[in-house]
């Protein structure tokens, strides 16, 4: 089976998706307040044709590769390590807000160590010192209040 | 407007002066030597997490700790090209070919040495050209008009797609940029544009949480994505780091070349000192004294990428300060600094804050001689530094990015800008989008948009009158070809070898 989930295809049918919303985004604003049909909606659509354009050349370049290399793709699935770094990362921004930014950086400096595979006693100890070091530098020094 | 060795240091001098901004450039150096040393970190990285710390600094202050930092992150990724064969930073790319060659001959403290001095000197080329040839930009650019500075603009982007891995994805990273410049009130008529009824997004999309997103947590997730790297095998004795003198003269003639290739093709809207030290590399490949050696660890192949890459700095600046129009990403980062500070970047600033201007200049040159000094003595150090795992570094470093993101405006908002770029930045990279031309459409978007507009608005929407004026034709001229010249290339070729096909023509043709 040939493989059309290369990287020109998946970054093609992302750019349609988002010339398409952007599209349907602008409808709800006016084009032409202006003169010559210039107004708030008129740059915007430009890009999203721009960004359409590349789309199609950009899966046109996909099908094409696809084709000449049938079983081969240059798009690697994504790491455990990366998901664990990423899903850290966003509960992070989620749960700042509740707990101060000092604590929610020491879970984060913690977690995210523990996901990159550092041993226990070295993250507690790195989590430790780091976590320090910022309170220091940035709430004490810069009078930026992390709580 | 023009402005006299005199004036800079009058009015520059006592500014910089201030023992605060000397400190903040010692930071500054040692902030950008750690990072260029360190593969997987990047200057444009460092440069992003410490924008919002200069927040609350004069701009002489914040200057004082960015430019320094730039001008040694530029040298500083040498020091891992020539002992891991990874270079620290793009621009360092070239060293790797005989800096790490050399360090396996027991010769990595002559290699590092050298390549210090030489950046130095790369460097001290590129203050004085920054200093002698930027006024007279900001000068001529007075002249230009709305088409003039949306031809540029376009230049700048066209230039950078065209550099990265595929013109295509290029392009389309410039395009996005362009619409994420789009969010927010449309400065010409009040509309609101995708804000979706947030407050926080009417002013548009903050730089700096989008900076830091993009260069920062999105370089990280790549690098924890690629595999991480645990405490670097070093080359066992890495000797003496002070070159002979004997060794620094041979080397001289490299040199100017170097900082001509350099300070030429950085000068380049959007091209910047990576490409100028890869063309400085192969013209020395090409005409150099010890060409036939180059690639097998000699000095001159240090000194040809090294003297250009930071030649390169002072020359990317000059576009930036005087148009608006930043020379790579670092300069894109530090165009956003002087929008932080209230300073508007264009031949205005050259009238109104001539004490910024002259204090940069300044600071790029104190730059300079501090990576010198630390360089060479701090090297060692720096070696060591690369022992430290990535898997302890990355999320420290990823948490100062949560809280540089914070520090700007005390946002939580922010904070959710930078993890949804970060995410962003990451996902454009593991398909092949480099995030180069993503950001600089983000700082000129708004250079383009408003240009654009009003150049129609006043030609009753004619765009062939963008052509009607001579700048403005070249540059858009020179776009066109750029962006179409894989096709011309292409078509050239099969033109070539059909005519090769034909009977009774061929080679002698």
């Amino acid at each position: 089976m040939r493989h059309y989930f290369n990287s020109f295809t998946v970054t093609g049918i992302g750019a349609l998706l988002i010339a398409a919303f952007v599209g349907r985004y602008l409808t709800n604003i006016p084009f032409a307040p202006l003169r010559a049909g210039l107004g708030p909606a008129f740059f915007p659509t430009v890009v999203a044709v721009l960004i359409g354009t590349l789309g199609v050349l950009s899966v046109g370049v996909g099908v094409a590769q696809a084709r000449k290399q049938p079983h081969k793709t240059d798009v690697q699935p994504l790491r455990w390590r990366s998901a664990l770094l990423i899903a850290a990362v966003v509960l992070y921004s989620l749960g700042m807000q509740y707990v101060g930014l000092l604590v929610s950086t020491a879970v984060f400096l913690f977690v995210a160590m523990i996901a990159l595979g550092v041993r226990l006693r070295h993250a507690a100890l790195a989590t430790a010192a780091a976590s320090a070091a910022i309170y220091v530098v940035f709430d004490v020094m810069f009078r930026i209040r992390l709580f | 407007m023009m402005i006299g060795l005199s004036e800079i240091l009058e009015l520059g001098l006592p500014l910089v002066l201030d023992p605060s901004v000397l400190l903040l450039a010692v930071v500054g150096t040692l902030t950008g030597l750690f990072v260029g040393a360190m593969p997987g970190l990047s200057s444009v990285m460092a440069m992003a997490i410490l924008i919002p710390l200069t927040y609350r600094m004069s701009p002489q202050q914040a200057f004082g700790l960015l430019l320094p930092a730039y001008a040694a992150g530029t040298f500083g990724g040498a020091i891992s090209a020539i002992l891991l064969n990874i270079p620290g930073t793009g621009a360092a790319i070239m060293t790797t070919y005989d800096g790490y060659p050399m360090a396996q001959r027991g010769q990595a403290g002559y290699a590092i040495g050298l390549s210090c001095v030489y950046s130095f000197v790369g460097g001290i080329a590129s203050a004085v050209f920054l200093a002698a040839f930027a006024p007279i930009v900001a000068h001529w650019a007075i002249r230009l008009g709305t088409r003039e500075y949306f031809a540029v603009a376009v230049f700048g982007l066209a230039v950078i797609s065209y550099l990265s891995s595929s013109l295509i994805k290029g392009l389309l990273g410039g395009a996005l940029g362009l619409l994420l410049a789009t969010v927010g009130m449309d400065v010409f008529t009040g509309v609101s544009r995708f804000t979706f009824g947030r407050a926080e997004l009417a002013g548009g999309l903050e730089f700096v949480p989008v900076m830091i997103g993009v260069f920062g947590l999105g370089e990280i997730l790549h690098t924890v994505d690629a595999g991480t790297r645990e405490g670097a095998q070093l080359p066992q004795k890495i000797g003496r780091m002070l070159p002979e003198l004997k060794h620094v003269l041979r080397c001289i003639p490299t040199a100017i070349r170097a900082i001509v290739v350099g300070m030429f093709i950085g000068i380049i809207p959007a091209s910047g000192p990576t490409i100028g030290a890869v063309a400085s590399y192969g013209l020395e490949k090409r005409i150099g004294k010890r060409r036939d050696q180059m690639g097998t660890g000699v000095p001159e192949g240090i000194v040809a990428s090294e003297t250009a890459n930071n030649a390169g700095t002072g020359a990317a600046i000059v576009p930036m300060i005087t148009l608006g129009i930043p020379g790579d990403a670092v300069t894109a980062v530090l165009l956003g600094a002087l929008m932080l500070h209230n300073l508007r970047p264009g031949p205005a600033l050259f009238t109104q804050r001539m004490d910024v201007v002259a204090s940069i200049f300044i600071l790029f040159f104190l730059g300079n001689i501090l990576f010198l000094v630390f360089g060479l003595l701090g090297a060692k150090f720096f070696v060591r530094v690369l022992k430290t795992p990535q898997r302890i570094l990355l999320p420290i470093v990823a948490a100062l990015c949560f809280i540089g993101a914070y520090a700007a405006r005390r946002s939580v908002f922010d904070v959710h800008v930078l993890v949804l770029f970060g995410v962003f930045g990451f996902l454009i990279r593991k398909i092949g989008i480099t995030p180069a031309p993503l950001i600089l459409g983000f700082i000129l978007g708004p250079i383009v948009e408003s240009n654009l507009r009003r150049g129609l608005i006043t030609t009753g929407g004619s765009v062939s009158a963008f052509f009607a004026r001579p700048v403005s034709a070249l540059l858009l001229t020179l776009t066109l070809v750029l962006l179409f010249s894989p096709l011309l290339i292409r078509l050239a070729q099969r033109l070539h070898s059909a005519l090769q096909r034909q009977p009774g023509k061929g080679a002698s043709d």
